[in-house]
């Protein structure tokens, strides 16, 4: 979208024209205020049973109602179906199958539509509208360097009041992990020794 | 050329030629293609010779003109010497002799190869000589002050003044016109040159200054500057997979960018907006309907007379909103129907001049074949197009190469000494089914075993004990060859290994399938993002599926009389045929495998030479859709051809039929475990599958316990796990339970029911109506799940024997 920066309006006497210049430059200020930032990682915080997860926000892009999906028979587990989100179909995936069943408190009712390398689009099911939180940052640098993380989407945290917390943060290794993304077997190679279905 | 300034030896372009330039190669180009045509034509000797003749005459005379007025001197003479060779040739009534064909066809190659170069930037470079000369001396004549060849009618098309006054004569004029001697030619010209082309002086300037680099046109095969040898086959010019690339990657893209200036990520992200536009269509009619429902159920309220003209004024309103709804829709259709014209052309485009390249190949292989297209007029996305020219060339050139046999031969084996080499072009939704088929000597498996042995790919015994297809398969191999030796069109074994790559990279297939002495087809089905299709609606268990038309050849409805069931296998005798019975639902892990009951719609399904009957719940009609390719980590799956977009914006998943017709003979599962879940959760139901699954168990699962108990009365299970709470009037856990227990032939079947309250009363409830066991779905962690079912059901099994 091109924005074209426009004058106040010339019939507007100098008292409001001022007023708007100021509120302009209160706009066009850096939106992360240097004192939030000293609070920490900002992250989207849900819960599957047992297990908290956080995504940071930069890679959240709605929270839309479970309503519409359209399940796919013969598709692997965490594969809940598609749905429908602003114009394109998204794969929604289950969180809890995705990385162990632990259980759950309520049936999923939201989905969580992430965007990951390349803009690409993925959804996944919570229990409830995740709410926004922030991490603090030395925690996650420690969960970030420690052994093995690199290759993997999920990082484990302590937080000092929540406790464990599954930090999503790498959703280049999420969407590698996935099928379709190479190293998966070929759909005809996988012909005939998939009995699992769903009825929508 | 007039029209720009030098830059360090590049010619840079005055931008107000560089559009009508990029125009006249898309008019070039348009031309050689359709003198291609006509010039094959002229050598079969087909139709009105002299109108094709004078066809080419004036698209030459055009090219003439037009490179004049642009200051393109060498192509200026070059399309006059092309003329002129025709007009004699024309004169001479007959067929156009095949070497002059050779001549022309290269000539046009190199025609649109320099103009090509002159876009990128280049000064025009010097037109091959050899090409030329090749061309022959044409007879002297007359020409007038037009430039009008006499003979040759009325030339349209040149505006008088802008024509080359080169006088034709035995070799073509390169000479420096005398207004702008040589010294002045690189030097002088490009400072006063940034004038509008229409008042540019003569424009034979170009042809004299001092070429840059020549460009890397595809006749640069030639050998030497001296006249070819005509009589001998000449280098196959046309085949290059990719002629554009022959000039540089960036003067590609600097052509695609000027020839069609609408970038594909342009498009995408129209498309995109277009698709919201779909999104707010769907939430307006959403909100209508929500409206009306409102009030529908507020009628008593609203018929009090007092509120009358509230309740008129909100029926209006909703009136408005479907109107607003319909007419949104309206715009979304024009819209897309605007985007495909602008991403689309017709497959024509890309087939057409595979005519040229055929003709090329029998030139030089003394073969005779003729190239045959069906569906040629089918409109495909651009850049699908694009990216299939080159398996294409590939395909024809082997069909040619080493799949037809020579005149002699053929005739031997009682066949037209003219092979047949056909293109199919399919379309079917969001799938490309493309086919190159010969009538050729088919492939010489014993010769393919060999050279697979003699080039380390295969060992004997590997060879030995290859099916058929196997060893046809065998020629899609890097570095296998079945020639001898190398020669300019094959040997090097670097050919149908390149086309299984760039299809694959398409997410393509491509298969191949040969009857020795009969010939070979190769069949490539390719997917594109979107494309539109008759769809067929069924349904099967809960869920709603689309079947392509085209591969639908009727339905019946099943009759005891043509139905022959077995313990294995079910058939339905259809046109003096038995065809295996397929259910749909247990295609798709639905439901148990089950016998069609009678009246049951049974769908014929015919894909890659296969039949099968299609046993579906329930036929909904015919619909012309958008079917999408489904999203990339789905698309691995063999089953989805793609999804289309219904009127509510919820998906019908579109069936692949290919797949289907594969699927009667699939060997069953080994016996497993069979555990019905219910849940009108579809998260909940995904869960309960990963867990059970991952037990080892076969699972179904249904959204209501009506459609649990429609399940089970036909297939047996070895145990039921149900939610509790379900939708409003739905039948639930605890209905269901008790509709199973009061059944006698369900009453043995462990059932467990599962809730996301830890309420004690539920619990106690549940259990005294014969629940085995009670789990919160907290409690359903992977292990407790499978634990408790598995004590379940050992519970009954010593029940049952004690």
């Amino acid at each position: 979208m091109k924005c074209i920066v426009r004058e106040p309006e010339p019939t507007l006497a100098e008292a409001e024209a001022r007023l708007l210049r100021a509120r302009a430059a209160e706009l066009a200020r850096d939106r992360v205020d240097p004192g939030l930032e000293d609070e920490g990682v900002p992250v989207a915080m849900l819960s599957v049973g047992e297990d908290v997860y956080a995504i940071p926000l930069e890679h959240l892009r709605a929270a839309i109602p479970l309503a519409t999906v359209t399940p796919i028979p013969l598709a692997p587990p965490h594969v809940i179906g598609i749905v429908r989100f602003r114009g394109q179909a998204v794969t929604v995936l289950s969180f809890a199958a995705l990385f162990g069943v632990g259980g759950w408190r309520v049936d999923p009712a939201v989905l969580v539509v992430l965007e990951g390398p390349g803009s690409r689009l993925i959804a996944v099911d919570c229990e409830h509208i995740p709410r926004a939180a922030a991490l603090p940052r030395a925690v996650v640098a420690m969960a970030r360097s420690a052994q093995g993380a690199r290759t993997r989407p999920v990082r484990e945290l302590v937080h000092p009041e929540l406790g464990r917390v599954l930090l999503l943060d790498d959703l280049s290794a999420l969407f590698g992990a996935l099928p379709g993304q190479g190293g998966e077997r070929r759909g005809d190679e996988r012909r005939g020794d998939e009995r699992r279905g769903d009825g929508p | 050329m007039n029209g720009g300034v030098m830059n360090g030896g590049v010619m840079v372009l005055d931008p107000l030629l560089a559009a009508p330039l990029a125009l006249f190669v898309n008019e070039t180009e348009s031309y050689a293609r359709t003198a291609t045509e006509q010039l094959l034509a002229l050598e079969r000797g087909e139709g009105d010779l002299p109108k094709r003749y004078q066809q080419i005459a004036r698209l030459l005379h055009t090219l003439k003109g037009t490179s004049a007025t642009f200051g393109l001197g060498g192509l200026s003479d070059a399309a006059h010497r092309m003329e002129s060779v025709l007009v004699d040739a024309r004169d001479a009534q007959g067929p156009l002799p095949a070497p002059l064909a050779d001549a022309l066809l290269r000539c046009f190659d190199a025609f649109v190869a320099t103009l090509r170069a002159c876009t990128a930037g280049q000064e025009e470079p010097p037109f091959p000589p050899a090409l030329l000369a090749a061309l022959g001396s044409p007879r002297a004549r007359r020409v007038s002050n037009a430039g009008v060849i006499p003979g040759a009618g009325p030339l349209p098309g040149v505006a008088p003044g802008v024509a080359p006054g080169v006088a034709p004569g035995p070799a073509p004029s390169l000479a420096p016109s005398p207004a702008f001697g040589p010294d002045a030619a690189s030097e002088d010209r490009p400072t006063r040159a940034i004038l509008p082309s229409a008042l540019l002086p003569s424009p034979l300037v170009a042809a004299a200054s001092p070429a840059p680099a020549a460009p890397q046109l595809v006749a640069a095969a030639s050998p030497a500057p001296a006249a070819p040898q005509l009589a001998q086959p000449l280098p196959v010019l046309a085949l290059d997979p990719e002629p554009r690339q022959a000039a540089g990657a960036e003067q590609v893209s600097w052509l695609d960018q000027t020839a069609w200036p609408v970038q594909a990520a342009d498009i995408a992200a129209f498309t995109h907006e277009i698709e919201h536009l779909r999104d707010l269509q769907l939430r307006i009619d959403a909100r209508a309907r929500e409206l009306l429902r409102l009030l529908e159920s507020a009628e008593p309220l609203l018929a009090a007379p007092r509120l009358r003209p509230l309740r008129d004024r909100l029926a209006e309103l909703r009136s408005g909103l479907h109107a607003d709804g319909e007419e949104t829709a309206e715009v979304i259709a024009a819209l897309e129907g605007g985007v495909k014209q602008i991403c689309t052309l017709p497959v024509r485009t890309v087939l057409d001049p595979l005519h040229r390249a055929v003709r090329d190949l029998c030139r030089a292989t003394g073969k005779r074949a003729r190239l045959s297209i069906v569906g040629g007029d089918a409109v495909l996305d651009r850049r699908l197009l694009d990216a299939l020219r080159g398996p294409l060339v590939q395909l024809v050139r082997n069909a040619v190469d080493h799949g037809v046999e020579l005149p002699e031969a053929r005739s031997a084996a009682s066949k037209d000494p003219e092979a047949q080499i056909v293109i199919t072009v399919e379309q079917q939704g969001n799938l490309v089914f493309l086919e190159v088929a010969d009538d050729g000597a088919g492939i010489d498996r014993a010769a393919v075993g060999t050279a697979a042995l003699l080039q380390g790919i295969a060992t004997r015994e590997q060879i030995a004990a290859m099916s058929a297809p196997e060893l046809d398969r065998l020629v899609f191999c890097p570095g296998l060859s079945t020639r001898e030796e190398i020669d300019e069109l094959s040997g090097r074994g670097v050919g149908l290994d390149v086309v299984l790559a760039e299809v694959r990279a398409l997410d393509g297939s491509i298969d191949v399938s040969t009857t020795p002495g009969q010939g070979t087809r190769f069949a490539v089905h390719m997917p594109m993002e979107i494309g539109s299709s008759w769809l067929l609606v069924v349904s099967a268990v809960a869920g709603t599926f689309g079947v392509p038309l085209a591969a639908v050849e009727a339905v019946v409805a099943a009759r005891d009389e043509v139905l022959r069931v077995g313990r294995r296998y079910m058939s339905l005798a259809h046109q003096e045929a038995l065809l295996p019975i397929v259910d749909l639902g247990w295609l798709l892990g639905l439901r148990e495998r089950k016998a069609p009951a009678a009246g049951q719609p049974l769908l014929i399904v015919q894909a890659a030479g296969r039949r099968i009957a299609l046993a579906v719940d329930h036929v909904g009609g015919e619909q012309d859709l958008v079917v999408r390719a489904l999203p990339a980590e789905l698309r691995a799956l063999p089953q989805w051809q793609g999804a289309a977009t219904l009127a509510r914006g919820d998906f019908l998943l579109v069936l692949r039929p290919e797949w289907m017709v594969t699927q009667d003979a699939r060997e069953e599962p080994v016996a497993t475990r069979r555990v019905l879940v219910v849940d009108d959760s579809v998260t909940a139901r995904a869960l309960h599958r990963a867990v059970l699954e991952s037990g080892g168990y076969t699972v179904h699962a249904v959204p209501s316990g009506e459609q649990a108990l429609e399940q089970l009365a036909e297939a047996g299970y070895d145990a039921v796990i149900s939610d509790i709470t379900m939708e409003p009037g739905a039948l639930d856990g605890l209905g269901l339970l008790t509709r199973i227990r009061a059944t006698p032939a369900l009453a043995h079947v462990p059932a467990i029911l599962v809730s996301v309250l830890d309420d004690a009363a539920l619990r106690a409830r549940a259990l005294a109506l014969g629940a085995d066991a009670y789990l919160t779905k907290q409690e359903c962690a992977a292990g407790r799940l499978l634990g408790e079912l598995g004590a379940v059901l050992s519970r009954r099994r010593v029940g049952r024997g004690a």
